[in-house]
């Protein structure tokens, strides 16, 4: 015993109520290394680069961004438009935990003596991190721009970053408030759910935003621009106040803006380390933890799977027993787990979104290639989705039954198919059959049917492996997104091509291009083969 | 028919980076025997079973099922085995119906069958009333029941346990012995492997010990008890991995 009566042994027990910032310290790293440190990719062995693979998608997208630089009137409506899809980004980026991650989180934050407001401080910090990369990921690219576009000085450039990471700390913080707040009355896994949804939507949204304004940029086209420093409405919202905190004119109405920022900034500060939210965290942990006891439906897309295989004689082809048990578990699943579900039910409601617009705008050209953009996008996520689970470890079953890659193969494929690209291959004939000659539009749904398999041939052989097998990932990786760009255009030259060879070689045009794509099912057969080689050679690696 | 070799491990081999997990590993398994395989934590054991089912290809050696070679006929060695592994990890968001139904596929039953059998495992399981249940809301041992049920009910030749207990409670565990006794009675043959070498003493007729990636020690229960002029099992295995180090 030390002079002073102690044991010289620390108490385990925190003083309620007071942030221990030791152990939010050790929170913060824990949270850290877990979500950004390199990892293994359990199917390949690659290294996995967390941290490398945000910025580059989140780069990407600022890149994307810029279109939408020369369709804004003045530099306050751009910066308003940036910092409200950074904003959005950072709110629903900022929760996409998955299950395993929940769960992890939960148990080290219940099993040890950390005060819940400790817990709520390092779970800010992480998020405040978090949202500073995507923040400045997404934002660098189109804030350097307006140098150009907008002649503003590196200051203002510098300034405006800064209100940008407040705005977008104070936002999220507000945000993480509501959640745990809305805790007592909502589930939590569907807010998260809607969170991610809304994120997806943000972004590809922003995504088809910026091509449409790159569109208009690249044919000199003036007069269509977006203004949105004139409307009140949008004045009103958090970006506007933030977005023209150093850029704005000094007048009332700009400063009572200046002012709902500072307050906005300092309760999202007091929320964070003073507010007693702690006595609702337990809350959030309790309700993520509990079980749902309602029977278990089975999904509309397994029901059809099952059907399908009990056509007469066809059946067995479409479905043969161990692809529609294979089909069934993936579409089950995807269909029951959040994280699956909502990023497949974005680009699906953004298929749709743009076939109303080609449908009821009259637009010709850029809303059928989108709603094949969006497609692919689907379908590309898709063949990710099927490879991932929550119980990852659960996938021991496909390598330990006596079933062949080729089944393994057809399983995932009818599940991708029937859940992933059913519906915008469906659009895109009806849009083609609505803007083409019949034999043409057919020839065109085809293609692009045929270009569909191939791409999941394709990413069944770059990144093998077993479906439900691999952890999941809340984000679409930069490899993935370059491939969706690389596709696209691949598809819109092939369209062209088939477009203009029956426009100007009448019969000829369309052998041609029946040729083509009979070519291109043979490869879409050939690298199926060769998926099913490479999955039959993988190893359970968990 | 007792006698026929079942499962045999010819001069395996794994090698995990730099690290040996496997080394030299021979053993034959005959039919109807409840073959245990023993091992301190990291010794192998698992490392074997994977190569047994398939999960993972040994680095040199072979692994023969019924005749057929894990390696050349993966496909077929899969079809007469019956696995619990020992994560005991399966999708938990199906109900015990939606998942065995999918079992029953991949190992080709028909659905005549699994329509029968499902219901059958889960009562004598004692599961029935939660056929349409979403797992994951089952405790791990309810869990590890199906896990059972999705061993047995292709009704396979084999089977292949990595600690197969874990979580059941005393009367489950006492009705799995039951069931192990009675496939060997069949002429079935049950590899399990367990460091819970009570289990293992009372269960298995042979039995195999495994340390650091070697085989140390294979014969009957009586055999490894008197090897070492112990009274009971544990204390001769420890003496034998004693000797070991």
């Amino acid at each position: 015993m030390k002079s002073d009566g102690s044991t010289g042994v620390a108490s385990l027990a925190p003083r309620a109520g007071v942030i221990d910032w030791r152990q939010v310290r050790a929170l913060v790293e824990l949270h850290l290394k877990q979500g950004l440190r390199p990892g293994m990719h359990a199917a390949t062995g690659a290294r996995v680069h967390p941290i490398r693979q945000l910025v580059f998608s989140m780069g990407v997208l600022g890149l994307f961004f810029i279109g939408n630089a020369k369709a804004c009137v003045d530099l306050q409506s751009f910066l308003i438009l940036l910092f409200s899809v950074t904003f959005a980004m950072a709110v629903f980026g900022a929760m996409p935990e998955t299950l395993d991650s929940r769960r992890r989180n939960v148990e080290v934050l219940v099993s040890k003596p950390v005060d819940s407001r400790t817990a709520l401080a390092a779970r800010t910090l992480t998020l405040f991190y978090s949202i500073g990369i995507i923040a400045t990921c997404f934002s660098v690219a189109p804030l350097i721009s307006t140098h150009w576009f907008f002649s503003s000085s590196w200051s203002q450039i510098g300034g405006a970053y800064l209100m940008l990471a407040l705005g977008a700390f104070s936002v999220v913080m507000l945000s993480l408030t509501a959640i745990i707040y809305s805790a007592r009355w909502f589930n939590v896994d569907k807010i998260r759910g809607l969170a991610q949804v809304l994120f997806i939507i943000v972004s590809l949204g922003m995504t088809g935003l910026s091509l449409v304004s790159a569109r208009g940029l690249a044919l000199q086209r003036r007069g269509s621009s977006i203004s949105l420093s004139s409307s009140m409405a949008v004045r009103f919202a958090p970006p506007a106040w933030f977005a023209g905190f150093l850029s704005g004119p000094l007048d009332l109405y700009t400063n009572i803006e200046r002012i709902a920022a500072i307050l906005l900034t300092g309760l999202a500060i007091i929320m964070a380390l003073r507010l007693d939210l702690g006595k609702r965290y337990p809350d959030l942990v309790e309700r993520l933890l509990a079980p749902d006891e309602k029977p278990a439906r089975v999904p509309a897309s397994v029901l059809l799977v099952e059907r399908l295989g009990r056509i007469p004689v066809i059946g067995e082809l479409i479905a043969p027993r161990q692809a529609m048990a294979v089909a069934s578990m993936v579409l089950t699943l995807t269909g029951r787990e959040v994280v699956s579900r909502l990023s497949s039910l974005t680009p699906r409601l953004l298929v749709i979104a743009f076939f109303a617009i080609g449908l009821f705008a009259g637009d010709q050209t850029i809303s059928p290639l989108l709603i094949g953009f969006y497609g692919y996008i689907n379908l590309i996520s898709g063949c990710d989705l099927v490879k991932q689970s929550p119980r990852s470890e659960a996938s021991w079953l496909f390598s330990s039954a006596p079933v062949d890659g080729g089944q393994l193969i057809r399983g995932a494929r009818l599940a991708i198919g029937l859940k992933y690209f059913a519906l915008p291959a469906l659009l895109v004939a009806v849009t083609m059959f609505l803007r083409h000659p019949p034999l043409l539009a057919l020839l065109v749904s085809i293609g692009y049917l045929v270009m569909g398999r191939c791409i999941v041939a394709l990413t069944l052989v770059t990144k093998p492996a077993v479906p439900l097998s691999l952890e999941q990932q809340p984000a679409q990786t930069f490899l993935g997104f370059t491939f969706m760009i690389g596709i696209s255009l691949v598809s819109t030259i092939g369209y062209a091509l088939v477009v203009f060879a029956v426009d100007k070689l009448g019969s000829l045009g369309i052998g041609l291009s029946a040729a083509g794509i009979a070519f291109l099912s043979l490869a879409g057969y050939g690298l199926d083969r060769a998926a099913a080689n490479r999955i039959s050679r993988l190893e359970y690696t968990r | 028919m007792a006698g026929e070799p079942v499962i045999e491990l010819r001069n395996i081999y794994k090698d995990y980076a730099a690290t040996r997990a496997l080394n030299d590993v021979c053993l034959t398994v005959d039919r109807g025997e409840v073959f245990g395989y023993i091992g301190a934590n990291g010794a192998g054991k698992t490392t074997t079973i994977k190569i047994l089912t398939g999960l993972i290809k040994p680095t040199a050696g072979d692994a023969l099922i019924c005749g057929k070679s894990i390696l050349t006929s993966p496909l077929e060695v899969k079809g007469s085995i019956g696995y619990i592994p020992e994560s005991g990890s399966l999708f938990d968001k199906l109900s015990p119906r939606e998942y065995l139904t999918n079992i029953g596929r991949l190992y080709r039953l028909s659905d005549a069958a699994i329509k029968t059998k499902i219901p059958e495992w889960l009562e004598y399981f004692e599961l029935a009333d939660r056929i349409d249940q979403r797992m994951e809301v089952f405790s791990k041992g309810t869990k590890q029941k199906v896990v059972w049920i999705a061993a047995l009910m292709h009704d396979p030749e084999v089977l292949i346990f990595d600690e197969p207990l874990s979580g059941l409670d005393v009367e489950t565990i006492a009705h799995a012995k039951d069931l192990m006794k009675r496939y060997a009675a069949e002429g079935k043959t049950i590899f399990y492997s367990s460091h819970l070498i009570d289990v293992v003493e009372k269960v298995c007729t042979r039995l195999a010990v495994l340390h650091k990636g070697r085989l140390v020690g294979v014969g009957t229960v009586e055999e490894m008890r008197a090897r070492n002029g112990s009274l009971s099992l544990e204390e001769s295995l420890m003496k034998l991995w004693q000797d070991q180090a």
